[in-house]
């Protein structure tokens, strides 16, 4: 199969192209700038795509003949509008694109932080069936611009004759990214702020992610599904810096505080500012029940769907993931 | 109750946010649509803003609209503020209004010969501290007027617009480059502190020191002198830290300093007796700073951002079209700074086509 692969030049879309030559698939991979990939040089089975979807380009020209698109890109930083025209825009002309040149599928990467997890009790389960944000206003920039491409996303599967599946990844880690063992807030040298340690971390390690968005390009019944990808058995803060350490790689030390008392702090501080400041004070978003909680309140996170449509298995489980990233980032001890 | 002013907004960039929370912050003004190319962009921000999306900027010129703010990058401000001319509307234009002081002025024409109004916006004019350095130089205290400086230090090279290469930079072929989106802003300060008559520009030193070829420019070091014989320095860095804003003006009789991206006030005058002036001077700055301070954190927390002039300029505007008056910005300071512009701009490199 040919798959298109967007944001190839990005963290998780690196893995995704190796996952896809190792499954035995030519890629075709979408970058901005050529000179800067630091993949495997390309050959028969991968061809390099200059381009950036917020601008027509001859970018489009390489959709001919192929398959599945796999739509990664997004843009991660800077302000809500920059977000948006490297996130929604993007993917407004990318489906533009795609309905010129239909592929058979189309690989949607949304992100676990659309749902929304105010609604959500502690301790209960998010699945894929959990509500999605009601306010995006009381979320990050990346929450806002990601619910609004997948909505794009979702029209586009309504109307095209493309088959659509949404592949909603928790927090993707790996050499580069290790989400400071689960630390939230830096606490200066060494030491961060791990909000609710005995909470489980949505991780999922970036090739085990990557294996199963491949999977998705391919499974035979994932058409018009919606899968959440997280590894199995999700760690605590402590395991997972455990198992950081134990591979030596270096994590901040975790300072635990309980989740219930950062919690109740959010909420007198909301109410705060409801009475005092009519809701306009912008308060660090530890503080900010809504941010607060899609980033810390201890959830369960099942991966059953993925498991069964995708018939993906993580490959790696967390000690083999981060023996991986420590021989990856060539700082093992 | 007065009708509503019924408003239109053409471009939906980061831009357009900041008028649409001026514009529905103000009373009696309905913001009757939002209009992109984009018609994902059209949608998000009439959802947010609660008002209607148009993806052809004619559909929403037959709203019947009083007031039409062009927002889009700036090759697209004089036709489309043609557009809305032709419909009928006053229309405000984002910086720069036109390409140079010549389509400025063609414009200001054709408004003119329509019995409308168009204005640039220059938010900065009802920034705080701008209105403070008016004020003080309006009573008095500072004297006669004898040296300007307005100095912009801003990071403009990790935006992506400029620095990605597959990308067309927007301001890449323009005189000044990047900078040239800045230069109405300051050109503009000077018109309202200094007068509209002419300005001749001595030197204006253009260059490009991050090596990113999408900025065009990205510093600017300018001298110039009105007609009134006070000296104005302009100067413009990508690379200077901290970012900052400031305004000096310097006068027979004392000076003031404020910056809009950190607000403060530094006013040196004659207080009380002259030998004890410079150190009165030093406690009451001092403790102006302390409180400045305070207020800035204050702005923080609350979100009363450095374009907290945009909902005053909108308000002048709309109270212009409404009851007739000077309105925030006259043409002729419009033009004035256009020319100011254009004269800085000579010297820079780009194809001015």
């Amino acid at each position: 199969m040919i798959l298109f692969v967007t944001g190839a030049g990005g963290f998780l879309g690196r893995a995704v192209v190796d996952a896809a030559r190792a499954a035995g698939h030519d890629v075709r991979a979408l970058v901005r700038d050529p000179a800067r990939w630091s993949g495997p040089a390309p050959d028969d089975h991968l061809r390099l795509v200059a381009g950036d979807l917020r601008a027509a380009g001859p970018w489009t020209e390489a959709l001919d003949g192929v398959d599945v698109v796999v739509h990664l890109a997004a843009t991660k930083a800077g302000d809500l509008h920059s977000q948006f025209a490297g996130t929604v825009v993007g993917t407004e002309r990318l489906l533009a694109a795609l309905a010129e040149r239909p592929p058979t599928r189309l690989v949607h990467v949304s992100t676990f932080s659309v749902y929304d997890y105010d609604r959500l009790a502690v301790g209960a389960v998010l699945d894929e069936d959990a509500a999605l944000v009601a306010r995006p206003e009381t979320r990050d920039e990346y929450c806002q611009t990601k619910l609004v491409q997948e909505r794009l996303v979702r029209r586009f599967a309504a109307e095209a004759t493309t088959e659509v599946v949404v592949v909603r990844p928790g927090a993707v880690w790996g050499p580069g990214e290790l989400w400071d063992g689960g630390g939230l807030v830096g606490l200066g040298p060494g030491r961060t702020l791990v909000v609710g340690p005995r909470g489980a971390l949505k991780l999922t390690y970036v090739t085990n992610c990557a294996e199963a968005i491949v999977a998705a390009a391919t499974a035979p019944g994932a058409a018009g599904a919606t899968l959440n990808v997280v590894d199995d058995d999700p760690p605590t803060p402590r395991r997972f810096a455990a198992a950081l350490g134990a591979a030596g790689l270096q994590v901040p030390r975790g300072v635990p505080v309980p989740y219930g008392l950062v919690a109740g702090v959010a909420a007198l501080l909301a109410a705060l500012n409801r009475r005092f400041a009519g809701g306009r004070a912008k308060l660090p978003g530890i503080v900010v029940p809504a941010k607060l909680a899609a980033w810390a309140k201890p959830l369960r996170y099942p991966n059953d769907r993925a498991r069964t449509v995708l018939g993906w298995r993580p490959r790696l489980d967390l000690d083999a993931a981060a023996r991986d990233c420590a021989d990856r980032s060539g700082s093992t001890s | 109750m007065p009708r509503p002013l019924r408003i239109g907004m053409i471009g939906c960039g980061a831009i357009a946010e900041q008028h649409l929370r001026a514009a529905t912050s103000l009373d009696d003004v309905a913001v009757v649509g939002v209009c992109d190319l984009s018609p994902v962009t059209a949608e998000w921000m009439a959802e947010r803003f609660a008002t209607t999306p148009f993806v052809r900027h004619a559909e929403l010129l037959d709203q019947g609209l009083d007031v039409v703010h062009v927002l889009t990058p700036p090759s697209s401000h004089v036709a489309l503020a043609r557009d809305a001319l032709a419909a009928g509307a006053h229309v405000l234009v984002e910086k720069p209004i036109a390409a140079d002081a010549a389509e400025a002025a063609a414009l200001l024409d054709d408004a003119a010969a329509a019995g409308r109004r168009v204005v640039e916006h220059q938010n900065y004019r009802f920034n705080d501290e701008v209105l403070a350095v008016g004020d003080l130089l309006a009573s008095g205290r500072l004297g006669d007027p004898l040296e300007l400086e307005v100095r912009i230090a801003l990071d403009v090279t990790g935006d992506d617009r400029f620095a990605n290469a597959s990308l067309t930079s927007p301001v890449a072929h323009l005189r000044g480059g990047v900078i040239r989106d800045f230069l109405p802003h300051m050109a503009g300060l000077v018109v309202l502190l200094l007068g509209d008559g002419p300005v001749e520009v001595r030197s204006a030193r253009w260059s490009n020191r991050s090596g990113i070829a999408g900025l065009g420019a990205d510093a600017l070091d300018a001298r110039a002198e009105t007609d009134g014989g006070v000296t104005v320095g302009l100067s413009f860095s990508a690379a200077a830290k901290p970012e900052c804003f400031r305004i000096l003006l310097r006068g027979t009789a004392g000076l003031v300093e404020v910056d809009l991206f950190q607000p403060y006030r530094r006013v040196e005058v004659a207080r009380g007796p002259q030998v004890l002036s410079p150190l009165t001077n030093l406690v009451v700055n001092g403790t102006t700073m302390v409180l400045d301070a305070g207020r800035g954190l204050r702005s923080k927390v609350l979100q009363r951002g450095t374009y907290h002039g945009v909902a005053r300029f909108l308000d002048a505007f709309y109270d212009a079209v409404r009851h007739g008056g000077p309105g925030p910005l006259p043409p002729d300071e419009v033009l004035a700074t256009a020319r100011l512009v254009d004269a800085l701009a000579a010297g820079a490199a780009g194809d001015p086509s």
